[in-house]
């Protein structure tokens, strides 16, 4: 028998005992922290394009998840992005089946923007919420405390809607600003102050993709 | 509205307005009144910078109404005041979904369109902005293709600089 007929028989084969490959469910929602390096407001999230000197850092809390049985609920992601480079952080908390679950979501863009990732570390993440104040530790390697930017009611920040990139899926954009923001890993490095942050909720699922 | 500076504009954002953004715009009024004296289908176009502000309404609308237009502007409804009060000239504009064609003669050549966001469809749109002067609704993200303003005073050329749009509703009494 020539070798491609084997090679498409063996895949009926295993077709008919286990079934067609299905891809994981998957879904979470929760809270997201985007900060960048840029001043406000950050005009790539408008242009749709990101300027190199735009180094961006993603904290998602996500509140309710799940990828297939494993369940998400609770757990911390970060990613930091510098010129196409992408650096992972998962929550040093999480379980092994949580935090395996989470790399492969990082890595196949069902979290953040997928692509290849230089490295994937286990970290302490802990994000402090108090009225219009936030405090962001992911282990050495970003520090920033952020504050809202009030709009016009003066009580609620300004809030934009529509906006492109990441975090994909529903969201709703709010404006803050980092008082500072340092990141140091690799070779990204920044410190500064007074820089673009966006904040809110999202929601994403595999029907999504 | 569109303004000198790079989309986006930051001067809202950070509540301080830098001094080489200068603004103009085109405000119509689709249904309005003043007591009894109707508003609908006003249109007035405005600049202002640093040391200028101007206003003109459309020259097509009746004595009552320049009279009414007038207090309102000397009044601040529309955040624009013109020392020698609105001049009059013909303005015309076509708003075609995403797309502004606004033609205020001998003053302003203006085209504006929508930067569209994340569905790829409606236009980034901008909630609870600082500095909303007559009582914007919500304010979409636009660019200038290209614009000129010019009076006997000055002149506002820009390309490819931020641009805002929306609905408003302004309730109030003198």
């Amino acid at each position: 028998m020539p070798q491609n007929v084997k090679l498409v028989s063996r895949f009926v084969l295993v077709v008919l005992v286990y079934g067609l490959p299905i891809p994981p469910i998957w879904e979470h929602k929760g809270e997201y922290l985007l900060l960048c390096t840029c001043p406000i407001p950050c005009p790539c999230h408008y242009r749709g394009e990101h300027l190199d000197s735009c180094q961006e850092a993603a904290i998602l809390l996500i509140t309710k998840g799940n990828f297939s049985s494993t369940n998400l609920s609770g757990t911390n992601i970060v990613w930091l992005e510098s010129k196409g480079k992408l650096l992972g952080y998962i929550d040093s908390t999480a379980t092994v089946q949580q935090r395996t679950a989470l790399k492969m979501m990082l890595e196949a863009g069902n979290i953040g923007p997928g692509g290849r990732f230089e490295s994937i570390k286990v970290a302490s993440i802990k994000v402090t919420k108090r009225v219009n104040y936030f405090n962001v530790i992911v282990g050495s390697y970003i520090r920033s405390s952020i504050i809202e930017i009030r709009g016009a009611d003066g009580i609620n920040p300004i809030q934009i809607e529509n906006i492109t990139g990441e975090p994909r899926g529903k969201v709703s954009v709010f404006q803050g600003m980092a008082i500072n923001l340092v990141l140091h890993d690799n070779d990204i490095t920044f410190e500064g102050k007074n820089v673009n942050v966006y904040f809110g909720t999202y929601k994403r699922t595999s029907k999504d993709i | 509205m569109g303004c000198t500076c790079q989309m986006p504009c930051p001067c809202r954002y950070n509540n301080t307005r830098d001094d080489s953004c200068e603004e103009w715009g085109l405000i119509v009024i689709t249904q309005g009144s003043f007591g009894k004296i109707q508003l609908n289908d006003i249109k007035l176009v405005w600049a202002s910078g640093t040391s200028f502000e101007a206003i003109y309404l459309d020259m097509r609308i009746n004595t009552l109404q320049r009279q009414v237009m007038s207090k309102l502007i000397k009044a601040g409804v529309f955040g624009v005041e013109d020392e020698q009060g609105p001049s009059y000239t013909k303005i015309e504009y076509v708003h075609n979904k995403n797309n502004w064609q606004i033609d205020a003669t001998n003053v302003l050549k203006c085209a504006i369109k929508a930067v569209l966001g994340a569905d790829g469809k409606q236009p980034i749109r901008l909630r609870n902005m600082p500095w909303g002067t007559v009582g914007e609704l919500y304010m979409d993200q636009g660019q200038v293709v290209k614009s000129h303003f010019q009076t006997r005073s000055f002149e506002i050329i820009a390309e490819g600089t931020n641009a805002y749009f929306g609905e408003f509703r302004h309730i109030g009494t003198l």
